[in-house]
């Protein structure tokens, strides 16, 4: 008896556990994920980087390399590029 | 170094490709620059946004380099009306193990990079870049950088660069790169 008597907590804890996995189940068929839309936009002109920084390793002298990086704009009004001034 | 920009503005959701073109030819060593790009997304106070560049640049490319290649830049006179334009190109594993490598960053124009990605240890492997193209394009300065499987993930960039060049009609005129 006083074996039953200690097994009692977990039996309770697992019983416990069940139901709330079957309520998680139960949610997840009754309410999916709603569809917010597109993300919102930042509000004003707003830019994000893809990348910002790339390492072309060894590269002969005397040559031209080049390498593209992508601005995003994210905000709700256009960015504007004033000037770029190389490093 | 120069950032040509198609235009100066990003409606919302849009994107812009800012390409930089930078010229090795004062530099000796490893470098490192860090163009600053100004924009408006302060009402008040202008914004000043940084990309980040690294490069080692050397006159002897096969002193520092467990993948060495030749040649290590190539130039295309291109024709107008030609099919083909190709190079081929060997790079060569100067160590004991086996290296592939990968292409990190390549041009928005229609160039294969055509060589296979395995190099065996002390072995060399040969393939060609070609301009895959049936309309003229526009002189380029460009450039492929790849990334080896050895230990320090060494990076190597090989420049191409393509002058406009209206021919006779006979075959397209194809050089290495003397120097520029």
């Amino acid at each position: 008896m006083t074996f039953f008597r200690g097994l009692l907590p977990l039996f309770v804890v697992a019983v416990l556990c069940a139901i709330v996995a079957v309520q998680c189940s139960e949610d997840n068929v009754t309410n999916p994920p709603k569809d917010t839309g597109p993300p919102s936009l930042l509000p004003g002109p707003n830019i994000a980087f893809a990348d910002s920084s790339f390492d072309f390793g060894v590269v002969p002298q005397t040559s031209y390399i080049s390498h593209t990086f992508w601005l995003y704009s994210v905000g709700d009004d256009t960015a504007r590029i004033i000037s770029v001034k190389p490093g | 170094m120069s950032v040509p920009l198609e235009r100066d503005y990003i409606a919302p959701g849009d994107s812009l490709p800012l390409e930089i073109i930078f010229y090795s030819s004062r530099y000796t060593t490893r470098i490192y620059k860090a163009p600053a790009i100004y924009t408006n997304e302060d009402s008040v106070a202008t914004i000043v946004r940084w990309v980040k560049l690294w490069a080692t640049v050397c006159s002897t490319i096969d002193t520092i380099q467990p993948i060495r290649p030749e040649p290590s830049k190539v130039s295309f006179l291109y024709a107008y009306g030609s099919t083909i334009d190709s190079a081929n190109i060997t790079l060569r594993n100067v160590t004991d193990e086996d290296i592939s490598f990968e292409i990190v960053d390549r041009p928005d124009l229609p160039i294969v990079f055509e060589v296979p990605s395995t190099i065996k240890a002390n072995n060399l492997v040969t393939g060609f870049i070609k301009i895959d193209s049936d309309t003229a394009i526009a002189a380029f300065k460009k450039s492929f950088t790849l990334e080896f499987s050895d230990s320090a993930k060494s990076r190597l960039t090989i420049p191409l660069k393509c002058s406009n060049y209206v021919g006779t009609g006979g075959d397209v005129n194809l050089s290495e790169c003397p120097g520029d």
